[in-house]
């Protein structure tokens, strides 16, 4: 009974019969939901009035002026010669519910309807979301509960009255955090999108907002602790025989548990954002300081001059002698390097030495014999050689003078080898004709010999002429 | 005298004595110690003692034992803080500014651009510096005092020398490590983060800098211009 005494909805919604709004709605509902131009032009005077730039009660001047500026803000100009009408027109549709005319003194003033249609749009909007001002909602509601379960006219009271008015500030408390986080995405993927020039003081924002956002919910959740009171009131009420009772506790719960829900939801979206956010902040650093690093490193490049010097032979490489200079008032850095103290020697750009040729050795394993006879003939020749030339040296140094061609057959018949005689003869004749106190006479005489009788030499004595 | 023996105990452990020579010339020639598979012994053993080698190092040599990085990026190296700088100036030296001028190119594509994964091969390095598009003219023009359409074979190699100088240089700061295998590959080692630290003034405030510069440009009369127009 009291639901359709409060309300405009007739009994029909409830019953599924046909719907039969009562016809001062239908006539009327376009003057009692303003289009959007009548609606922003009763804000306005609604916001002038508030902050004291109009007066409570107004000329007709500062009614057209509002629209004159409404209009404008969105772009509806008329045509020369029809804004007076237009004006005209807006003001009547406005003295239908908006707007009230005092005749004698022909000025206005806003209805209360304007009034409350301008203060719940502000409030589903701009909700000034207030923790503490729940905390006492739900206060209050646990406390009047407590004295209301005793009938069920009290607890039908407190339902449609108490709960249902609060219920209403509480959603809007709801609807205005969401709306918030619903901004500062839109914000945020706007910055995403957009290249923004103060993209970092942005970001603090938004950043700041969330935060903003997160404890509100925090403190709303915890204003809202009072619903548990309020559960336990309607579980050890003696009502619950009554069907309405238990229907009505039953709306009671799920619209607690409705309200719990979308609590931590926002929660949840706040938390799942904040990482991007996180995100943002380290790509915009790592941008930032990125770009900068480009920069510094062309700007060196760019300003960097440089001395040339003579050509540098290297080895196989000829390069130019370049001394490099950091731009002015760049300085090179100093790092710490007692490495000169321990060695004495300071890093000193070395030629490089050419690479060693590894050169391939292929062995006839088959020839090695042959090669160490060979060898080995050789080694024996030589120390033959060696004992002849010690005998004649001694011989010279003990008879005083010495044929060496007499030498030269006896090594011969001796040793059968034409080779160590010649090596003889040669080392012998060198060494004698240089060392001091020897003499080396050689007389144009060929010495021959009948059992070598190919082979001649010429006459060549040897002369201790030293002792 | 108890004190001062506790001070520089980790000097008679085994550990040091395997190991706090090789470090100590590590250290001491300006080199950059990491954890990485050819530094894991040193690195360890500094980590291990951390406090005590610092404190050796402060009060026997008056230089800092620095510790930059975390986890697998962190590096030790000596420093010269304010106090020390002016007792040790000798002990100090200058990156020269051909070697800075490769180590903030190397860093700019390797961590950048990422061209490269690891592992970088020499030549593929020089030919990217040779035709990157954004640079090469003032490189070029750096080292041969020509554009890259008309340098010489000598201008090459010089470009070449640059580059392989500066990565030995690297190596032996211990900024790059070489393949013990292959002397053509090479990778960045994380200490050469080294060099922004030592230039993050500059970089953080470049802008403001470029903008210096071009105000003097445009007062003398366009003074770059000239080599602008060059190097395009």
């Amino acid at each position: 009974m009291l639901m359709e005494q409060l309300s405009l909805l007739p009994p029909a919604l409830r019953t599924g019969r046909q719907i039969n709004f009562p016809k001062i709605l239908r006539d009327r509902y376009d003057l009692l939901v303003p289009k959007q131009e009548d609606g922003l032009i009763v804000l306005a005077i609604f916001q002038k009035v508030r902050v004291g730039t109009i007066e409570r009660t107004f000329a007709e001047r500062i009614i057209v002026d509002t629209i004159k500026q409404v209009y404008a803000e969105l772009g509806m100009g008329s045509a020369r010669g029809e804004e007076t009408q237009k004006y005209d027109e807006t003001l009547h549709r406005l003295l239908r519910h908006f707007l009230d005319k005092n005749i004698e003194e022909k000025t206005y003033q806003l209805s209360s309807y304007a009034e409350n249609f301008c203060d719940m749009l502000e409030r589903e909007v701009h909700t000034a979301i207030n923790p503490s001002q729940i905390q006492k909602t739900f206060n209050d509601l646990v406390l009047l509960l407590g004295l209301k379960l005793e009938t069920m006219e009290d607890f039908r009271h407190w339902y449609h009255t108490q709960f249902f008015k609060h219920k209403s500030d509480i959603g809007s408390q709801l609807r205005g955090l969401q709306a918030q986080i619903e901004d500062t995405i839109e914000q945020l993927n706007d910055l995403v999108k957009n290249e923004h020039d103060n993209f970092r003081e942005m970001l603090i924002g938004c950043e700041a907002l969330l935060d903003r956002i997160k404890e509100q919910t925090d403190k709303l959740s915890s204003a809202f602790s009072s619903k548990d009171d309020i559960k336990q009131l309607l579980d050890d009420a003696t009502l619950s025989e009554e069907f309405d009772f238990r229907e009505m506790k039953r709306e009671v719960r799920i619209y607690f548990k409705d309200i719990e829900q979308r609590l931590i939801n926002v929660s949840h979206t706040i938390d799942r954002i904040k990482p991007k956010i996180n995100k943002l902040y380290s790509d915009f650093e790592k941008r930032d300081f990125d770009r900068k690093i480009e920069s510094f490193l062309l700007y060196m490049l760019k300003n960097s001059t440089s001395k040339f010097g003579r050509a540098k032979k290297l080895v196989g490489r000829t390069v130019n002698d370049v001394e490099v200079f950091l731009p002015k008032g760049m300085e090179p850095k100093e790092y710490y390097s007692d490495r000169s103290r321990i060695t004495g020697v300071d890093y000193m750009q070395l030629l490089e030495p050419p690479p060693i040729v590894v050169q391939q050795q292929n062995w006839d394993e088959e020839d090695l014999h042959r090669q160490a006879e060979v060898r080995r003939a050789q080694i024996a020749r030589d120390k033959l050689v060696a004992m002849w030339c010690d005998q004649i040296i001694a011989d010279v140094n003990t008879k005083k003078k010495i044929n060496f061609s007499d030498y030269y057959y006896k090594i011969l018949q001796k040793e059968n080898d034409y080779e160590a005689a010649v090596k003889v003869a040669n080392e012998i004749l060198r060494d004698f004709s240089k060392k001091e106190g020897y003499e080396v006479i050689v007389s144009e005489e060929m010495m021959l010999n009948p059992k070598h009788p190919y082979t001649g030499i010429w006459k060549m004595k040897i002369k201790n002429t030293g002792s | 005298m108890e004190d001062e023996n506790k001070k520089y105990g980790f000097l008679e452990t085994e550990e040091s004595g395997n190991l706090f020579a090789d470090l100590d010339f590590a250290l001491k020639s300006g080199q950059h110690i990491q954890n990485y598979p050819h530094q894991v012994e040193l690195f360890n053993y500094i980590e291990k003692y951390e406090d005590e080698i610092r404190t050796y190092y402060r009060n026997l040599f008056k230089v800092n034992l620095a510790g930059k990085g975390t986890d697998y990026t962190r590096y030790f190296f000596l420093e010269m803080d304010e106090e020390s700088r002016g007792i040790v100036k000798s002990r100090a030296k200058k990156l020269s500014p051909e070697y800075t001028l490769l180590g903030i190119l190397l860093l700019k594509i390797h961590r950048i651009d990422k061209y490269f994964i690891n592992d970088i091969y020499v030549p593929d390095l020089i030919q990217l510096i040779k035709t990157n598009d954004e640079y090469k003219n003032f490189i070029y023009n750096l080292f041969a005092k020509r554009r890259e359409k008309e340098a010489t074979e000598i201008d090459e190699s010089t470009i070449d020398e640059w580059i392989r100088n500066a990565l030995k240089e690297f190596e032996r700061l211990g900024w790059t490590h070489f393949d013990p295998r292959n002397k053509d590959l090479f990778e960045i080692m994380p200490s050469i983060d080294r060099l922004f630290s030592m230039y993050s003034y500059e970089i953080h405030n470049i802008d403001r800098l470029i903008d210096e510069t071009n105000t003097i440009t445009e007062k003398t009369g366009g003074l770059y211009a000239v080599e602008e127009s060059e190097t395009e």
